[in-house]
């Protein structure tokens, strides 16, 4: 089973499908996962109102594979940050943390999801996060009870704090990770956007990182890209086995 | 990779994305002869390579080696430039007062340069740099008007190591920072503090959120004044300009589109 991860720059619009086509064409994987806000770009601010999408816009969209997405959803009065899983299954994720401090402002203009939940993909157990939502003592505590087979984290994280070799943000990340991977004995895909919106840039760097915390691969800092990743079952069950305790 | 490389990376894409997607490809500035200019003059090139063009736009009043240093950059790094006096401007609406006579000065080269972005199709960069920005040294619609800067959230003496990094000439990094408004002007006479001095206070306080008490039980007394005094003060020139606020959606105060925002 293969999973890619589309790196993509998306524009600050609505106007982003074609970008979507274009990656999953792209690639043979399984599953291909594109960033937060992936359908919107990510400062939509006070545009929200006209730019979020409706759940059935992507009931009615067929691809080839399965694909994780990225949208504003407008729900029953309600506009959410959300993570779609398209394919073999529909799912939609809401995001529960919303950052309000410093450049984000989420929290003034979403409304925070209910909870995280597990579900049946081909990769077996899945579970989607949304950026915030994994700095969050609920995050790891969900994963380390459920223990999904695969995590995906879907990012727009906005680069800062330059150090020798390696941004600040990065380092937090990759902690972050490598935490929920060891702890739920599954793989974290990781996929964040890149491009610059009124001069906040993202940096990039998607990774997979595989059941025992190590990177098992990574995209380029702030261009667009495209990586595969090949999961392994057997490095699932047996990390899994090794974790096994009452929870 | 080392953190000026991994900066010039990200500023080498800011400038072409920020650009490129307004629909336009070209990028101008003022190249003053001095640090500044010179270090957004490289990634300008770097980022848009002959869709780039630098104008010196000197007066009566100019160092002649600002001149000198300017060119030596532009042919290391294979820059275009045109020279473009402001002596006739100034002539025609003459100032006695230094201080008026520079900020006048500066706004010349501003006008000069924006009917240049029309010309030739291209956003005007910006380069102040974060301890300008903050102290307020700097000409409203004056040298602060730019459309993108590359080096505001950069402090002036972070400037200099940029500057090494990037291979600006010695004779721009060894000679005392100026405006260049008027003979034998110095920014840190001007100022009444050296750079070494203020950058650190001001990094506490901005970047590190220190409050007053904590800077005055490490540095200066009227050297925490005066900072902080400077950046009140202009935080004005920080803004666009203010708008009363009568209906229900209001531009500047609700009405919050992005630049970049697109339909």
């Amino acid at each position: 089973m293969k999973i890619a991860l589309a790196q993509i720059r998306p524009k600050l619009s609505p106007d982003n499908l074609d970008k979507h086509i274009e990656f999953i064409e792209k690639t043979n994987a399984d599953l291909v996962i594109f960033p937060e806000l992936s359908m919107n770009g990510y400062k939509v601010k006070d545009a929200l109102l006209e730019d979020a999408f409706s759940e059935d816009f992507f009931k009615k969209l067929k691809f080839d594979k399965d694909v994780v997405l990225g949208a504003a959803i407008k729900d029953s009065g309600k506009i959410f940050n959300s993570a779609l899983y398209l394919g073999s299954v529909f799912k939609r994720h809401n995001k529960v943390h919303l950052p309000t401090y410093g450049v984000f402002e989420e929290g003034r203009f979403f409304f925070r999801g209910s909870g995280f939940e597990s579900f049946d993909t081909k990769f077996g157990k899945t579970a989607i996060f949304i950026c915030e939502d994994v700095f969050s003592g609920d995050a790891i505590e969900f994963v380390s009870k459920e223990k999904p087979d695969l995590i995906i984290v879907i990012s727009a994280s906005p680069a800062r704090e330059f150090k020798d070799g390696k941004l600040l943000i990065e380092e937090q990340w990759e902690a972050v990770l490598k935490n929920i991977a060891i702890l739920s004995g599954g793989y974290v895909a990781f996929c964040n956007r890149v491009g610059f919106e009124d001069g906040l840039g993202f940096w990039g760097k998607s990774k997979v990182i595989n059941p025992k915390g190590e990177i098992e691969i990574e995209a380029k800092y702030f261009d667009e890209d495209l990586v595969e990743c090949e999961l392994s079952h057997h490095l699932t069950f047996t990390q899994k086995y090794f974790l096994r305790k009452e929870s | 990779m080392k953190k000026w490389e991994l900066i010039k990376e990200f500023l080498i894409r800011f400038l072409k994305e920020e650009i490129t997607k307004t629909g336009l490809k070209r990028g101008i500035l003022g190249l003053s002869g001095g640090i500044d200019s010179g270090v957004v003059a490289i990634l300008a090139k770097e980022a848009l390579g002959d869709n780039f063009k630098a104008f010196l736009l000197p007066s009566q009043f100019s160092s002649p080696s600002s001149i000198k240093d300017a060119k030596e950059l532009c042919e290391k790094f294979d820059i275009d430039y045109e020279i473009i006096s402001i002596e006739p401007l100034l002539k025609a609406y003459p100032i006695e007062d230094k201080v008026r006579l520079g900020n006048f000065s500066a706004r010349m080269r501003m006008a000069i340069l924006y009917d240049k972005s029309a010309e030739l199709n291209a956003l005007v960069i910006g380069t102040s740099n974060k301890t300008e920005l903050l102290l307020g040294y700097g000409t409203l619609c004056g040298d602060l008007a730019s459309a993108i800067n590359p080096i505001g959230d950069i402090y002036k003496t972070e400037i200099f190591e940029f500057a090494k990094f990037l291979g600006v000439p010695d004779s721009i990094i060894n000679k005392p920072p100026s405006a260049d408004l008027w003979v034998g002007q110095s920014d840190e006479k001007e100022l009444g503090y050296s750079y070494d001095e203020m950058d650190p206070v001001l990094m506490d306080f901005v970047d590190e959120r220190a409050t007053k008490s904590e800077l005055l039980k490490k540095y200066d007394k009227e050297l925490v004044e005066f900072v902080l005094k400077k950046v009140y003060q202009n935080q004005f020139k920080r803004k666009p300009p203010i708008i009363a606020k009568l209906k229900s959606r209001t531009i500047g105060h609700d009405f919050l589109y992005e630049r970049d925002i697109r339909l």
